[in-house]
């Protein structure tokens, strides 16, 4: 697996963030036990030295409460599980405080504790049986070091004491009469606590390295689609737009992203087509006039010819020469056209004024062919912001093709109109028409419709170029034709 | 006297052939699409057929094959400026093919091959 690869650091990311909600939960169990069972020590502890304080009381009322005899109470109420029964007093109101503190001694679990009373000057009165000459001492310092007026509660650790210690004051009156320290080992706690974070250090590594592994097999499930997508990607090439991705099965997002993936290719292998028919059309509507240019020369260089026959040739090669400029400097326009419109500069443009002067120049061109041109202006002033070399091509195009696809005698009209907010200029014939299925096509370029013997063979482009412009200006052409009858291009330009 | 029916869209371009194969003292024959062509075929006696492919309506390459079919006698030379690898890839089946912006005397060079015929070929 790859450091840069996202299957690892998808991996990394959850493991991490896996690890750290673990370790985060994991430790807040462990204090939260460790806080638990001090919590429940302590309540112990004071439950302990309560019933020991009550005990006490009650035996020194049973006995009376001089203080020689109160010594006596803490010394019975500290060893009674050892007295034998002879000991007892066969005294009632004592023998049933023996009885039932036996009893609670069991259920209180004192036996294992180590208790001491200290007199209010801090001397050791008593000590439970436990205690022996090694732990006294700690005991005895650590009583030492506490407050005396009040309960407390506090830790020891050493090597061989693990202990929790409560000091309790026996008031008589005002007075402090005894001192209480039961001190109760905490070892088993401690242990407890101590497997728990053996158990949470050694459990989450374990976990983290199983779902990293889980983790990386379902993201290589989740990639398989990419690979298989990356794996078409490489075979696709100029000469094999053919191929396509296949998902058997993929989940939808994987699946619009084949699909999108495969659309590209489709828009693609539609392009490339569409360049290598422009490239063969410009080849061949470049090669056609240098086909004839050569032909025409060296039909004049294998014999002598009359001078008539010279001035033919080198006529038809001027014109071929023409036509093959033509076709360049139309194929340079539609380049800037289509990639460069920045170039082009706008400004105001009246469209009855400007095509009034259009009309009069082209009544020139259709007096040639005897057909009649009209112009019908709108009522008020129409005005656009336009290129006016660009616009008058367009609209000298439009008008030329009329001319060129109506025969003699036909006619050409000119109508302008305000449409809501748009121009819109219509050039509409009585030509030869557009066959229904070419329609669709005739902005294509190098698209030829099928020509009739009497008009003129063109490069294809003009109306092309005618699209192009109506472009950089907002505008759209659309055509309506019917065969025989006659032809109407309207443009609609969005009006300032 | 040896019949050659140009078969091309482009009037410029059959106007052309027209001048420069009569000059060569050929009888020439002219059609602007396939139909026409076809038409020419069933009345005249053609002997060799100057096919563009690149017209409207049915193209060169159909036309090839009916002249193919029904008058076997009749050669087929494939004119166009494409290459020639690309016009025997569109136009399967002509006895020639030749770009017309290589010349007239290759063009010549293959009339005559073709209509002397392949068994007269070393």
């Amino acid at each position: 697996m790859k450091l840069r690869s996202v299957r690892f650091k998808v991996s990394v990311l959850y493991t991490s963030v896996l690890g750290a909600i673990l370790l985060v939960y994991s430790l807040m169990l462990y204090f939260n036990l460790g806080y638990s069972l001090s919590r429940a020590i302590d309540s112990d502890l004071r439950k302990k030295v309560l019933e020991i304080e009550e005990t006490t009381n009650l035996y020194s009322q049973a006995f009376d409460t001089t203080e020689e005899k109160d010594v006596v109470s803490v010394r019975r109420a500290l060893h009674i599980n050892e007295m034998a029964d002879r000991e007892a007093f066969q005294w009632p109101s004592v023998r049933k405080i023996d009885q039932s503190w036996r009893y609670r001694i069991q259920a209180l679990g004192i036996k294992h504790d180590y208790v001491v009373v200290y007199s209010s000057s801090g001397e050791v009165l008593e000590t439970s049986q436990n205690v022996d000459e090694e732990l006294l001492p700690i005991l005895k310092a650590l009583f030492h070091t506490t407050l005396k007026g009040k309960t407390t509660i506090r830790d020891f650790d050493s090597k061989e004491y693990r202990l929790r210690i409560i000091t309790h004051p026996l008031y008589r009156g005002a007075n402090i009469r005894y001192i209480f320290q039961i001190a109760t080992p905490t070892e088993a706690h401690q242990l407890l606590l101590k497997t728990k974070m053996r158990l949470i250090l050694i459990s989450i590594p374990v976990f983290l390295l199983f779902t990293s592994f889980l983790g990386s097999f379902f993201v290589l499930r989740v990639f398989d689609p990419v690979m298989e997508i990356t794996r078409a990607a490489r075979q696709i090439s100029y000469r094999d737009m053919g191929k396509r991705v296949e998902l058997k099965h993929a989940d939808d997002e994987i699946k619009s992203l084949v699909d999108a993936f495969n659309d590209m290719i489709w828009r693609l292998e539609k392009s490339f087509r569409h360049i290598d028919d422009f490239s063969s059309n410009v080849a061949h509507e470049l090669k056609t006039p240098l086909a004839i240019i050569r032909g025409e020369l060296e039909v004049s260089l294998r014999k002598e010819r009359t001078a008539g026959e010279y001035q033919k040739s080198i006529g038809i090669a001027i014109e071929e020469v023409q036509r093959v400029l033509k076709t360049i400097n139309d194929l340079l326009l539609l380049a800037k056209l289509d990639y460069r419109t920045e170039v082009f500069a706008f400004e105001p443009v009246e469209l009855n004024e400007f095509m009034q002067e259009i009309y009069e120049q082209s009544k020139l061109i259709a007096a040639g062919k005897k057909i009649e041109i009209g112009i019908k202006a709108a009522e008020q002033p129409l005005t656009i912001n336009a290129n006016k070399l660009h616009l008058r091509r367009l609209f000298f195009n439009l008008i030329d093709n009329a001319i060129k696809f109506t025969p003699r005698e036909g006619k050409v009209e000119i109508a302008l109109e305000r449409r809501h907010k748009e121009a819109r200029v219509s050039v509409r014939d009585t030509g030869v028409g557009i066959p229904a299925e070419d329609l669709p096509r005739i902005f294509e370029r190098f698209f030829h419709v099928d020509r009739t013997n009497e008009a003129p063979s063109t490069n294809g482009l003009g109306l092309s170029i005618v699209q192009s412009i109506a472009k950089i200006h907002n505008g759209v052409v659309n055509v309506e034709s019917e065969p025989g009858k006659g032809t109407v291009f309207t443009v609609s330009l969005p009006l300032l | 006297m040896t019949t050659i029916l140009v078969v091309d869209d482009e009037e410029r371009i059959r106007s052309f052939y027209y001048r420069l194969l009569a000059s060569e003292g050929y009888r020439v024959e002219e059609a602007e699409n396939a139909d026409e062509a076809n038409d020419i075929l069933k009345s005249e006696p053609v002997d060799l057929v100057l096919l563009d492919f690149r017209m409207p309506g049915a193209n060169g390459g159909d036309l090839c094959e009916v002249i193919k079919l029904f008058h076997q006698r009749v050669k087929v030379i494939v004119a166009s400026v494409y290459p020639v690898t690309e016009q025997k890839k569109r136009v399967p089946g002509a006895e020639e093919y030749y770009d017309k912006s290589r010349g007239i005397s290759e063009l010549f060079s293959k009339i005559k091959s073709v209509l002397l015929g392949p068994e007269l070929e070393p």
